[in-house]
């Protein structure tokens, strides 16, 4: 039987402290979502629901809920239509990025011009221009360009492409044999053939690797859409759950439907992270960026 | 005009001449193979061929067309990569149909030639399959197989049999052989290897450093070598080179003395070149121009290793004045390392002057 070193059982130990650390927040929203509105303050230490109810979740989505609140209580948020507008979010963010950062990508891997290194290099560069600094310039021209509070304003700053997606696929790009390249060129095939039928979808992995973070990242993006999507119709999840924070009363926010509303939001990102969380770290330690 | 034409091609990387200015020609249906160590250009040289490298200088015509700057799609030529370039998330029927493909074949043409080059090479039963579910040999036969269909004025390799074991690389040896038999199509076949060159090639082109050295059939190559390193690199196991010196030059004959032989030796003409009298030379002679002949040897070795492979018998030996020799011998010699090895010429030595050309050719 294999045994345990002294120094393997500290480490174990440490990890399990940083992973209980970790999983608490999470635990504490779901019990939370799980508790009475009435019962909130007076299980606040348990670390278990007092009263069991699945009414928060039914209330957040709209539906009948044996929860009874005040009409200024009673439907927080409209979580479907904020549900629907972080999908269209998210959709139309990582499929742009993913298609224009992998021509990028592709180009600066594969093709030779004049530049070309010192354009990647600049690219690169715009990774440490801290995000807060654009966001203004970037308000000012969708204001001026009158795409406040709608998809194309929301998504203009990041359907092109973003350093980090161009450098992330380029590393897999010149990890592939040049030979199949060459092997279609002289089969006759166009370079943009040879990027849509060969280089692509020898990525996929890494391509789907690159498609669920950029999913968690617009998932979760709350800033920027803050600014430009104010509006119901194009609100999305991180703000709406912000905009019900400042609706709620004062000194007495509706603690549990707020945190059955964030447990509902994190589903997806879990279940991205639970399915693809192998792949994403092979990915991401085979092109060297952790 | 020959079929292929290279002529005075240059390949330069910035102040790096790779391929120094060299002039090939090849008949239609001919099987060249470029041979030489890494390095020496053979592979830039079919890559400029195949229009995969920029031609610098000079140029290559392929039936009477100047293709010197043409696209590769546009030379009529197909390669088979050393790494097979099988497209991996492609089965094999679309790896070997993709050229048609993206050029728009019918259908029912791509279909039939497919199974046209699958029956050829034996892979009917894995044209549903992945490359990653194929084994090396099978891999190396759909690349093959990709190049077939497009009916190319010219086949490619480049050192195709490289990543195969052994065996493998024997079998897969006699099938090129068999496949240029068969579709009789002109190709250009890059190896280091000189057991592939020797076997496959019609003629065969020896590269060293970006230059031709020689060129010719593998018996010539053999048999007449050109200079010392063509001597030195045509033939496994090596050519055995001793120090040797000029004691008397005529057109008929010259006579050269060494210092592991016991008597001078007499070389018959004609010569290309006839040394002076006295200069230094390096005599060459094959593993199977020795024989064991104890009653008048010319020269005595003493063992060192004998390698037995069945039918033959390689003996390693050091010649009386420290010169290391190769011996080959049909049946199993029973030498022991430190015998004493007496020793007689089959045939004259090749005879190498101060600059290592040939004295019998000068072919270059």
């Amino acid at each position: 039987m294999k045994t345990i070193t002294p120094q393997a059982a500290l480490g174990y130990l440490v990890l399990a402290v940083f992973v209980f650390l970790s999983l608490l927040p999470l635990w504490m929203a779901l019990k939370i979502a799980l508790t009475h509105p009435s019962d909130v303050y007076t299980s606040a230490a348990s670390l278990t629901p007092e009263t069991f109810t699945l009414g928060n979740f039914l209330r957040v989505m709209g539906l009948p809920s044996d929860i009874e609140l005040t009409a200024s209580r009673a439907s927080p948020i409209d979580f479907m239509l904020a549900l629907r507008n972080s999908v269209i979010y998210t959709a139309l963010t990582v499929s742009g990025q993913i298609f224009f950062s992998a021509l990028a990508a592709y180009a600066f891997a594969r093709m030779s011009f004049p530049g070309r290194d010192l354009l990647f290099f600049a690219f690169l560069a715009a990774t440490m221009i801290p995000s807060m600094v654009l966001f203004i310039p970037n308000f000012i021209l969708v204001k001026q360009l009158g795409l406040l509070n709608t998809f194309t304003g929301l998504v203009a700053p990041t359907i092109l492409m973003t350093p980090f997606a161009v450098f992330f696929l380029r590393q897999f790009f010149l990890s592939s044999p040049k030979e199949l390249d060459e092997a279609a060129r002289l089969e006759g095939a166009s370079q943009f053939q040879i990027f849509w039928r060969i280089a692509l979808p020898i990525q996929k992995g890494p391509i789907a690797t690159l498609g669920i973070l950029l999913a968690i990242q617009s998932w979760n993006e709350f800033f920027w859409p803050f600014l430009v999507g104010r509006d119901a119709s194009v609100r999305v999840m991180a703000v709406a759950l912000s905009d019900f924070m400042s609706q709620t009363g004062r000194g007495n926010p509706d603690w549990s439907g707020l945190m059955a509303a964030i447990v509902l939001s994190i589903i997806p990102v879990i279940t991205l992270l639970v399915v693809f969380g192998r792949q994403i770290v092979e990915s991401l330690q085979t092109s060297g960026m952790k | 005009m020959s079929f292929l034409t290279i002529d005075n091609v240059i390949k330069q990387f910035g102040n790096l001449q790779v391929v120094k200015g060299v002039s090939i020609e090849a008949e239609k249906g001919e099987f060249i193979v470029f041979v030489g160590p890494s390095g020496c250009g053979k592979s830039t040289l079919l890559r400029m061929i195949a229009g995969l490298e920029e031609t610098s200088e000079g140029t290559i015509s392929i039936d009477g067309e100047d293709l010197t700057h043409a696209d590769p799609a546009d030379r009529h030529v197909a390669m088979v990569f050393q790494s097979y370039a099988l497209f991996p998330h492609m089965s094999v029927y679309d790896n070997i149909a993709f050229g048609m493909q993206i050029n728009k074949v019918p259908k029912a043409e791509i279909k039939a030639r497919v199974l046209e080059a699958a029956r050829i090479l034996q892979i009917e039963a894995l044209l549903e399959r992945k490359p990653r579910q194929l084994s090396g040999g099978q891999r190396q036969r759909v690349a093959i197989g990709r190049a077939i269909v497009r009916k190319p004025k010219i086949f490619l390799f480049d050192e195709p049999l490289s990543n195969l074991d052994a065996e493998l690389r024997t079998q897969m040896r006699v099938e090129i052989a068999k496949l240029h038999q068969e579709i009789g199509a002109t190709m250009i076949y890059v190896t280091h290897d000189q057991v592939e060159a020797m076997t496959l090639a019609d003629r065969i082109v020896v590269l060293r450093g970006g230059l031709v050295e020689q060129v010719g059939s593998p018996a010539e190559l053999y048999d007449r070598p050109a200079n010392l390193f063509v001597a030195g690199f045509i033939g496994s196991p090596r050519m055995t080179f001793l120090p040797g010196r000029i004691e008397a030059a005529g057109d008929a004959e010259i006579r050269v003395s060494s210092s592991a032989f016991a008597r001078p030796q007499t070389i018959p003409g004609p010569f290309a070149h006839l040394p002076d009298v006295n200069s230094t030379v390096t005599l060459g002679l094959r593993p199977e121009s020795f024989r064991i002949d104890a009653t008048d040897p010319v020269l005595t070795a003493t063992v060192e290793i004998t390698e037995h492979l069945g039918g033959s018998t390689i003996v390693h030996a050091r010649t009386s004045d420290g010169n290391s020799l190769v011996m080959a011998t049909s049946g199993r010699a029973e030498l022991c390392p430190g015998d004493a090895l007496p020793l007689a010429c089959i045939g004259a030595p090749h005879v190498f002057d101060a600059q290592g050309l040939s004295l019998a050719a000068t072919r270059r």
